[in-house]
Order: structure tokens, then C-alpha cells, then sequence
């Protein structure tokens, strides 16, 4: 019967094996079940948190905006910007706060000067920043009462050389104006109060974006009113339409969370002026900035209790390898199912694992027969010793069940006959907590228990043995399920506003944190079938 | 051993990483030209309840990956009734459901279902991975979206709405192993009844507490049984939608033996919703030593920086599914306008939410969509509607800019 040991160990780790690696795989396939595409049979352009602007041009979408967005404050300059007049069409647009704290230095000149002033070109428009604009060697405009301003610099030496008309210069400059404007975006200087702030950690700010190509960066001129009336930060994604990592890594860094319900701010929005933006990009931006409750932060992204319980799912994983690497090299008088057994309790005990394993065979011990060895332990020592005999085997099948039915769905009774007190036995999740503890006892008393008992007790009968071993397994995968339920419950119907599902690493880490309480709980209570000698300890 | 380990690690890495490929995303959308934004509105122009339903479903759900798609689909008739106890209960978490109409002959459309496949739902993982509800569906029907899509059906059958109710009380019960306590009830039976309910079933779409139809005179026994299942320390909490003249005195008197009774009421519809949009109840509803549980109803909006879903209180059946766009995004509450002009409740309420310039790094910020082509909510509507979230003072009147300008929305190369 030593076969039966591997096999529930391989099956408890091909199936978390398997839904681990579900958690790390992330689907970045476009609606493959439409034949073109996710786009296919839509009405409108526009998605929940992205607001897409089909335009014929910077005149069209700026003749639109003019009326779109009438606010006096922000109104931009009467003229259709072009490339030909948008540093005129800017200055006309800029309404100057006098009492700006900042000056903008941005390349004149070309289209390509514009993609590198356009980034900053938003934030002077936004803040009344004076700017002047580089070209030929010469700073364009006056540069009276400006001295004593910060001036901030826009682009490489290549591009605007040093600068010694100011008393304070500072160069904000990166290899591309896609990755420009991801800096801008998020460089702030309290003092000379230049720059947008919004980094990761900024989540109080009611943020939206204008997002356009460099080659379009003429379209995101013309929607330049949006700096003001939406505080919009200028982004760009990539020529061909789709979106770097950078940005990427940017909006989901942008996703903003909610304590009790989805309805609290702050909100965020893009506002897409490219024509050239592919709609996956554009689904990505939703997705990125889509609310997401403070647990998790939503698929994909990491929550803050997400990252916390990844720790103790990380953890595990390294105690498991570290106990099973450590008795095979160490301890070659330990029997294989009780490695498998200390191996797959570590898988769930992080840290607590290990030292209970080290502590239980660095002790005295003794071969009562050939090959069969003892080790004198503390009644404490032998009470843990036991519990991680069950808890190995049995907690992890009750993962293991727990983690299938969660795979293909939960069933479901609500018929008339279920009204009444015990409505609730109809649900998912009790109906998954009895599945759990039932086919768990089942399988660990018959592929564990009973073979282990069988070996430790030759002389006793079939039938005996089966008895024993099926109420002690019952009896203590109760009380490992004491605590592991109620702290599934806990976690994942009470603590996490939204249950999480098979891909969410919320659900493993819950079921990760519940076994390590059902470890607590079982561990006196195994105390006393030590002490009635219905279970070994020192093994 | 080690190179097949590093192998299966570089290539989980591999399917981890990646970017999102371009190409043209302006397209040629039908009904783009008609979906006009303003600075913080943005229309979502259905000319009929099939057509505006689908296009709440693409704002909403880009389905683009597993996790932007939705958990399920309601499918249900044009009857505003079934629509309505449908949105109350099914669409929130976990179930994360829109609606989706059959056309006035009770047949699935094309369109319609193209958009369920465009959906591809990831299944209820509560209710053995449904992917549709579908809601007194002719027999056939569900049959044609099982063997066309292969999706997993459940159907609800039940003509009467109040028995509906009941029926998805219980479904809902064993959904989350649990009663909700707080209870809206509105009259069935009222010509308005739907009308005065459509912001508290907007929560309901957002938030996923109990529902339950009245007559406005007497209960119904259906809605006994209902209210006789919760279990809080004072029965369950109920919020009619709609003053004495929807929903009787007697009948609030007699809801009384259930537990609490609250109104979510105004002097009209538009009233009725803006107060809904800032009502809050929050208190006691059950505790026992370590573990308590406060009921909380009620969005309590009554300060900016919030989003709102904007439309005619005579197209019920274009705002029923809208109210997923208070489930999913920005969130909000359903506020009401008549087609050409902002009523003094609605413009009052949004007025009280009006943003202010703030800090020097942003302002906040109000959002809204407005529901249904220009006949049901017109452009100039809109256009105050944009002023009103604004955190602008207007001195010119504004409402006939957009008439005036060239249409824009629509790609001319």
C-alpha cells in the first residue's frame, strides 16, 4: 500500500500546481471568440472609463471641443491649431496666472518639437505656467518678470541646450515623449509647483488622461481644453496603436480603490483623440482604471492584502521544499509517508512548519525495530507531530476539494422545499465546506490513514484497523475544519467584499490562512488523542 | 530535470507578459456620431430598448478578456415589470449580470445575440457557472442560445412580477447563504410605481439588497412570505419608493409587523430619485457579542465627485438596464430629466453636488451618462446637464451650442 502515498501527494500538488499557475497566466488574447475581434458589432466607440473621440482632424475635433466644452476657463485660441501655428494657437489658448510659481521651457519649431512640448504644454495650460518656446538657438517671447521663476526645461541637451537666463533651472527629459509624458505625469515639484503628482500612491486625486499617439500629437493640441476642464494629464501610447508596458504599469498604477462601496470617489477617465488607438488598447485602459475593491485591487492588479497573503502562499511553497529537500538528504531512517505528510503540512505552515519538523528529529532516538525508529519527544512535541500528520494529507485535500468545485462552479438548491432555518445548506460555500471535509476523510482514511495504521499495527484486524483510522481521521480533520472553516468563511464570505473566484489568489491565500488556523485549533485537540494514545507523536 | 523546471518557468513568464497590439480602434461605429461627450457627460443614444440595452452592455463590458467580460447575462421580454424585479436581483455580485432584451416579437434577435457572444461570460461561479438568466424566455429561445453559443441556461419562469419577486428572494438566498435584510418595495399597481423606484433599484443593481412589489392599497401574500424570511434583530428593514399617494399609509402601517418601514419618497418622480440619490440609512440590524452586522441602504450622495445615470422617466424601459452602469465603472445613482429641460428637483439636487476648484494639482470632478437618443433626453438637456456637474460658474446660457456645431462624431477618412 506505499503507493498511495505518492499518489495523494501528486494530487494534491498537480491540482494546486495547477491553479497556482492559473493565477500567474494572464490572458492578454482579444475576444478569440468573435471572428474579428472584441470590436465586432459594436454600436459606439465608447467604453465606461474611456471616452473615444473619432475626429477627422485637429480642425473637426477642435471645433467640436469649442462647443463640447464652452467653459470660459477653458476656452482655447478661436484659430484650428496645425502644424504650422500650433506654438501661436498655444500662446492664445494659455491664460498666464501671474503668480505662477514656474516657467516651462519647451522645444519650438517642427511637428516633433510639438510631440516633445506637448506633455508639458497641458500642465503650463492647466497652471498658467508662462512658456517659452526653443527654436533656433532662441528662446522665443519676453522674458520679463520671469527671472525669478523656476524654470523647468523640456527635452535633452540634443534638443534645448543649457540655460543661464534663470536663476533655478531644472531639465525634465527621457528617451521618447511617450516615456516624457509618463514622467511629466508623475513628476511633481511641491515648491515651484510644477509637474502633475500623480504617482501611485496619489489616491485622493480625481485624475483624467488625454491619450494620443506622437503622430497625433497635433489631435491632442486641439483637445487641449480638457487640461482644465477634466485636469487631464497627456499621455501617449504607441504609433501602432497599442500601449507600452510603461504605460501600461502607469494605468493600473492609477486604478483606484473603494473601503465600503464602488460608489466613492475618485474616479478616473481617459479621453482617447487618436483615430489610430487600437480598441484592445483602449479596453486595456478600462480595465486598467476600472475601481477595484481594497482587498485585491481587482484581476491582475495586486492588492495590498493580496501581496500580503502571497507572502504566506510564497513562504509555504519554500517551507515545503525546504522540509522535503532537508529529510531526504538527513533523514533516511523516516519513512516516506511521514516526509510526504511533514512536507505537505509545511506547504501550509509556513515557517511554523519547518521549526515544528526540526524541532520533532533533532532529538534522541531510537530503532524499536529494524528499521522502525522513535524519537523521544514532549507530549507538546508529539501532540504537534501528530496534528501535522493528519493536517499534511488531510488540509491539503480539503484544498484540493475545495479548489474543483470552486473550477467548475458551486451547485445550487433554492427549490420551495429548502425555505425555512436551513435555507443556507442550499449555497455554495457550505455545500463546498461538506464536500470538502467529506471526500478530504474519505480519501485521506482510505489512501493514508488506513495503510499507515495497517503498517504500525500489524497485529490487529482489518476491520479494527479501518475503525481506528476512520474516527481518528474524522476526528481530527474536524478539528482542523473547526478552524479552517471558520476562517474561510471569515475571509472569503465577511472579511473580502467580493468572493474571490478560482484565478484569484485571494481564494488560495484565504484557504492558505485557514489552514494554518485549523493547524492552531487541532493541535490541542490532538493533544488528548495522544494523551488516550489513540495517535502516535513520536514518529 | 533543472532545464525542464527553467523551461516551464520562462514560459509561464512568457504567457504572463506581453502588450496590447495596435491597429485602427476609430472604426465605423453606427451610432458613434449620435453619442455625443461633453466635458462630463457622455450619451449612450438608443433609439429602442433592444438597440440601448446593447449599447449599455459595450460601455460596460469591453470583453476584451476573461476579466472585463461579464459572469452572466439576464435575458427577459420588453415588459417593464419583469425587467424590473430582474434588475433588482440578479445583476450584482457575484453573479456581475446586464440585460439584454428580447425583440417586442419574444424572439432573440441577431443582434442581440451576437452581443451575448461578444459577452462570452465567465459563469456564475456561485450557481454552477450559469451564464444566462433567462427570464420568462420562450422554451425556445433558451434552446437557440444553448445550442447556438453553448451557454448554460437557467430560466425563470413566473407571468406575475410579484411572485417573480419571491422566486428570485429565495434563488438569491442560497446565492449568498444569506437573507438581506434591507428591503425596497414599490407599488405595482401604480402608474408610477416603477418610475418613483427605478434610483432605489439602481442601488439595488449596485449593491444587491432584497425586493419586493406592493399594491398600493394591500400586500400581497408573496411579499409576506419575503419579508417573513429575514431574520435581523428587528425583521427586515423596508424602504418604499414613492409617498402615500404610491404606496398607502395602511399599507406602511401593516408593513409594520415585519420591521422597520422607511419612505425613499418625493412630491414626483424627480423628486423621488434625487432624494434617493442622497439617501442614506445606516444603523443597527443585527448583533451578537463578537460579531455584528449594521444595515446600510442608500447611496448618500449629497457632496461632488460622483457619477450619475441621467435620463426621461417615460422610456422605463431604456433606464431598467442602465442601471448597470451603476454596477460596473464610475457608479452612481439614476437621476431623472424630462427631455427638454433639467426639473427643479434634479437641477436642485445636482446643484447641491457641484464641484469647486480645489487643490492646485486637480479639481474634483462629476461624470454622467445620459440614457437614450435626443427625443428622450435632448441636447440641450444634455448641455445643462453638463453645466450643472461642471465645476464652472456659466455666465452665457450654453444650451444651443451643440445644435450649432458640426458633427464631429463620425470618421470621415
Amino acid at each position: 500500500m506505499k503507493w498511495t502515498y505518492p499518489v495523494v501527494a501528486f494530487i494534491v500538488v498537480f491540482v494546486l500546481g495547477f491553479g497556482l499557475t492559473n493565477l500567474i497566466k494572464e490572458e492578454l488574447e482579444v475576444s478569440p471568440w468573435s471572428e474579428s475581434g472584441a470590436e465586432e458589432g459594436r454600436l459606439m466607440a465608447h467604453t465606461k472609463n474611456v471616452t473615444r473621440l473619432v475626429n477627422a482632424g485637429a480642425a473637426d475635433l477642435h471645433a467640436y471641443l469649442k462647443t463640447a466644452i464652452p467653459y470660459e476657463e477653458a476656452k482655447t485660441a478661436e484659430m484650428s491649431p496645425s502644424e504650422k501655428n500650433w506654438q501661436t494657437f498655444f500662446s492664445q489658448s494659455l491664460q498666464v496666472d501671474p503668480e505662477a510659481k514656474n516657467v516651462i521651457i519647451v522645444p519650438g519649431g517642427g511637428k516633433e518639437a510639438l510631440e516633445w512640448a506637448l506633455p508639458a504644454l497641458y500642465y503650463a495650460y492647466f497652471n498658467g505656467s508662462p512658456v517659452l518656446f526653443y527654436e533656433n538657438g532662441q528662446l522665443s517671447g519676453s522674458k520679463e518678470h520671469l527671472e525669478n521663476k523656476k524654470a523647468f526645461v523640456i527635452g535633452s541637451t540634443d534638443i534645448i541646450p543649457e540655460l543661464d537666463d534663470f536663476a533655478e533651472a531644472e531639465r525634465v527629459t527621457a528617451s521618447s515623449p511617450q516615456q516624457l509624458a509618463l514622467k511629466l505625469a508623475e513628476y511633481r515639484d511641491e515648491e515651484a509647483e510644477f509637474g502633475w503628482g500623480r504617482e501611485v500612491d496619489r489616491d485622493n486625486g480625481y485624475f483624467h488622461y488625454v491619450l494620443t499617439t506622437p503622430d497625433d500629437a497635433l489631435l491632442g493640441l486641439a483637445a487641449l481644453s480638457y487640461a482644465r476642464s477634466n485636469n487631464a494629464t497627456l499621455l501617449y501610447a504607441e504609433e501602432d496603436g497599442g500601449i507600452s508596458g510603461e504605460l501600461d504599469r502607469y494605468a493600473f498604477a492609477q486604478r483606484s480603490d473603494w473601503f465600503v462601496t464602488p460608489s466613492e470617489g475618485p474616479f478616473r477617465h481617459f479621453w482617447i483623440v487618436s483615430n489610430r488607438i487600437s480598441y484592445a488598447a483602449q479596453g486595456r485602459m478600462d480595465f486598467a482604471v476600472e475601481k477595484a475593491e481594497y482587498a485585491s485591487m481587482g484581476p491582475v492588479a495586486l492588492g495590498d492584502m493580496e501581496a500580503l497573503l502571497v507572502i504566506l502562499v510564497i513562504w509555504g511553497i519554500a517551507s515545503a521544499l525546504f522540509v522535503w529537500i532537508h529529510s531526504m538528504y538527513t533523514l533516511p531512517m523516516v519513512k516516506m509517508p511521514i516526509k510526504i505528510s511533514w512536507a505537505l503540512a509545511s506547504l501550509l505552515l509556513p515557517i511554523l512548519g519547518p521549526v515544528l519538523y526540526i524541532n520533532s528529529y533533532r532529538r534522541p532516538a531510537k530503532e524499536v525495530e529494524k528499521g522502525d525508529w522513535r524519537w523521544i519527544r514532549s507530549h507538546n512535541q508529539q501532540s504537534a507531530t501528530a496534528t501535522a500528520m493528519g493536517f499534511g494529507y488531510g488540509a491539503n485535500l480539503m484544498i484540493v476539494v475545495g479548489f474543483i468545485l470552486v473550477w467548475f462552479g458551486f451547485p445550487l438548491f433554492f427549490g420551495e422545499g429548502m425555505e425555512g432555518p436551513f435555507f443556507w445548506l442550499g449555497a455554495g460555500m457550505p455545500i463546498m465546506m461538506i464536500a470538502m471535509y467529506v471526500f478530504a476523510v474519505l480519501i485521506a482514511w482510505a489512501l493514508v490513514q488506513y495503510p499507515m495504521k495497517k503498517s504500525m499495527m500489524p497485529g490487529m484486524s482489518n476491520k479494527q484497523v479501518s475503525k481506528m483510522a476512520f474516527i481518528t481521521t474524522a476526528l481530527s480533520m474536524l478539528a482542523v475544519s473547526l478552524g479552517m472553516m471558520t476562517t474561510s468563511w471569515f475571509m472569503l464570505m465577511n472579511k473580502i467584499p467580493m468572493m474571490p473566484k478560482e484565478d484569484d489568489v485571494l481564494w488560495f491565500a484565504s484557504m492558505w490562512l485557514a489552514s494554518f488556523v485549523g493547524f492552531l485549533i487541532a493541535w490541542p485537540i490532538n493533544w488528548l488523542l495522544i494523551k488516550k494514545q489513540l495517535k502516535p507523536g513520536n514518529v | 530535470m533543472i532545464k525542464y523546471i527553467c523551461s516551464i518557468l520562462i514560459g509561464s513568464l512568457l504567457i504572463s507578459c506581453g502588450n496590447t497590439e495596435g491597429g485602427p480602434g476609430g472604426g465605423s461605429h453606427p451610432l458613434q456620431q449620435e453619442a455625443t461627450a461633453t466635458a462630463y457627460t457622455v450619451r449612450l443614444p438608443g433609439s429602442n430598448p433592444e438597440e440601448q440595452a446593447i449599447l449599455l452592455t459595450q460601455t460596460v463590458y469591453p470583453a476584451t478578456r476573461e476579466d472585463n467580460a461579464v459572469g452572466a447575462i439576464i435575458l427577459v421580454p420588453q415588459d417593464e415589470q419583469i425587467a424590473f424585479t430582474a434588475m433588482h436581483r440578479i445583476t450584482h455580485m457575484p453573479v456581475n449580470a446586464p440585460m439584454l432584451y428580447l425583440s417586442q416579437d419574444n424572439t432573440v434577435s441577431e443582434q442581440t445575440l451576437r452581443e451575448m457572444k461578444r459577452l462570452k461570460p465567465d459563469g456564475v461561479l456561485q450557481d454552477e457557472r450559469t451564464d444566462v438568466y433567462a427570464v420568462n424566455v420562450p422554451a425556445k429561445e433558451v434552446e437557440k442560445v444553448r445550442e447556438i453559443l453553448g451557454y448554460r441556461v437557467r430560466t425563470f419562469y413566473e407571468e406575475d412580477p410579484i411572485q417573480l419577486a419571491s422566486v428570485l428572494d429565495r434563488w438569491q438566498a442560497a446565492l449568498k447563504a444569506d437573507h438581506p435584510d434591507e428591503v425596497i418595495i414599490s407599488a405595482i399597481d401604480h402608474p408610477k410605481g416603477i418610475e418613483h423606484g427605478i434610483g432605489a433599484m439602481g442601488w439595488n443593481a449596485h449593491m444587491g439588497k432584497g425586493f419586493a412589489w406592493v399594491y398600493k392599497d394591500s400586500i400581497p401574500q408573496a411579499t409576506k412570505d419575503i419579508l417573513e424570511r429575514r431574520y435581523g434583530d428587528f425583521g427586515a428593514f423596508m424602504y418604499l419608493t414613492g409617498g402615500s399617494d404610491v404606496i398607502s399609509d395602511k399599507v406602511a402601517k401593516q408593513l409594520g409587523r415585519y420591521g422597520l418601514v422607511r419612505r425613499i419618497a418625493g412630491k414626483n418622480v424627480f423628486a423621488s430619485n434625487s432624494v434617493n440619490a442622497g439617501y442614506k440609512d445606516f444603523g443597527r440590524n443585527w448583533g451578537w457579542w463578537w460579531d455584528w452586522s449594521p444595515r446600510s441602504l442608500g447611496w448618500g450622495i449629497a457632496q461632488a465627485g460622483h457619477n450619475y445615470i441621467i435620463g426621461n422617466p417615460d422610456d422605463m424601459l431604456y433606464m431598467i438596464p442602465a442601471a448597470v452602469l451603476g454596477h460596473m465603472g464610475k457608479h452612481g445613482p439614476i437621476l431623472l430629466v424630462k427631455p427638454d429641460s433639467v426639473p427643479k428637483p434634479t437641477a436642485d439636487y445636482l446643484k447641491m453636488v457641484k464641484p469647486f476648484k480645489t487643490g492646485p494639482q486637480e479639481t474634483i470632478l462629476n461624470f454622467a451618462w445620459i440614457i437614450g437618443d435626443t427625443t428622450s433626453v435632448s441636447t440641450a438637456t444634455q448641455q445643462s446637464v453638463d453645466r450643472l456637474l461642471s465645476p464652472f460658474d456659466i455666465p452665457v446660457d450654453t444650451t444651443a451650442y451643440l445644435p450649432k456645431a458640426p458633427i464631429l462624431q463620425e470618421k470621415k477618412d
